[in-house]
């Protein structure tokens, strides 16, 4: 799943941006960033609503003396982010790292289960759809 | 003591430190064989079965049944439709919410025995007390995604219930039939650390199913730490995960 972020920004605003979308992106999704050198008319500007297969993202920039002082994410997949300004809050980054193994000296062991039999089915129908 | 049976399709391990007798191990095993024959689609002549056969009206079902379709209902809601309970072809199947609903009633049945130190372990979502017989916290281990012979992870859950949703691929067979040319980023594994078994059992179940974006809705939900495994075998872990890592 892709999940675009494409806000227009200047200046000091690009990294609380990055940050942001980054976040949203996890880690595996690039985040593309169109900056533009020239000034932006004061107001506010809407994006277009980008769809991340989950749900929708549309961020709002809000632009004072030329530049964009503010951006607003509009819409998130979660409903609960709807208008905090990013700039007013540090989205976290989750802890990643590839994995190792490690000693198998545990009392229980938690993973999906193996003879799962909606993986079974969903597997045969992936498995028709390549042959057909 | 100590026992794995199969019921329900998967292995079922108990085992009460506390207890040198075998019929409250038993007493644990017979509730599991029961919660089968009511909640089962497997058998024709489950309670569950009945009622998709329109055999049964809302108002002539069992309480458990009844808990159990209230629970599936708030739990679809909370989780934007997500977990859903009701299969693409029509049978309502709650099996994605029987596993954790009964081990945290067979976790009470053995709590209310006075027994303070034991693990139910069944098909992977397990609910701990105490401490293993060593004296030591209980230590589960994630199993690698793609070799079930692997550890990739430790946990001491202190308490805390660990479920575990995903899916496995095998190489490359694995791929999204809308979009055969993208590549898969999603994940294969989600494990949920959640204040009881059934809470983390039902979200890795929902935020499973929202692939890459599940780890956030973990992040977001109190007392829930998650650890979700991409394909490439990276992992993402929630904030508060951290707090329960042996290694």
């Amino acid at each position: 799943m892709r999940l675009f972020a494409r806000v227009a920004v200047l200046g000091t605003s690009v990294a609380t941006i990055c940050a942001a979308a980054a976040a949203f992106a996890s880690s595996v999704s690039p985040v593309h960033l169109v900056a533009y050198m020239q000034r932006y008319r004061d107001g506010s500007s809407t994006g277009s609503a980008f769809d991340a297969y989950y749900g929708v993202v549309q961020v709002q920039a809000v632009i004072h003396g030329g530049r964009v002082v503010a951006v607003n994410v509009l819409r998130y997949p979660f409903h609960s982010w709807t208008s905090r300004s990013i700039n007013s809050r540090a989205l976290p980054r989750l802890k990643q790292e590839v994995i190792r193994a490690q000693s198998a000296d545990v009392h229980a062991v938690s993973g999906a289960t193996l003879t799962s039999h909606a993986f079974m089915r969903s597997m045969s129908e992936a498995l028709r759809q390549a042959s057909s | 003591m100590r026992e794995t049976r199969v019921v329900m399709g998967m292995p079922i391990t108990v085992e009460i430190v506390d207890c040198l007798s075998a019929r409250l191990l038993s007493s644990v095993f017979a509730y599991f064989e029961a919660i089968d024959r009511r909640f089962s689609v497997f058998r024709p002549d489950s309670e569950i079965m009945a009622f998709n056969r329109r055999r049964l009206a809302r108002t002539e079902i069992s309480a458990n049944l009844r808990e159990v379709l209230a629970l599936a209902d708030q739990t679809r809601r909370r989780t934007h439709g997500y977990f859903n309970i009701c299969r693409p072809d029509g049978l309502i199947d709650p099996s994605g919410i029987v596993k954790g609903w009964a081990i945290g009633n067979a976790s009470r049945l053995i709590d209310a025995t006075g027994a303070k130190n034991y693990v139910i372990d069944a098909g992977g979502d397990i609910q701990s007390r105490g401490k293993a017989a060593d004296g030591t916290d209980w230590k589960i281990g994630i199993r690698h995604p793609f070799n079930d012979r692997e550890i990739i992870k430790v946990v001491h859950p202190l308490g805390h219930g660990v479920a575990t949703s995903g899916t496995y691929a095998r190489g490359g067979h694995i791929y999204n039939p809308h979009r055969p040319d993208q590549p898969i980023v999603d994940i294969v594994s989600l494990t949920v650390i959640g204040a009881d078994v059934l809470q983390a059992d039902l979200y890795a179940t929902a935020a499973f199913a929202m692939g890459s974006a599940g780890i956030w809705f973990i992040e977001e939900m109190p007392q829930l730490e998650g650890y979700a495994i991409d394909m490439n075998g990276v992992a993402t872990q929630t904030t508060g995960f951290t707090t329960f890592v042996v290694s």
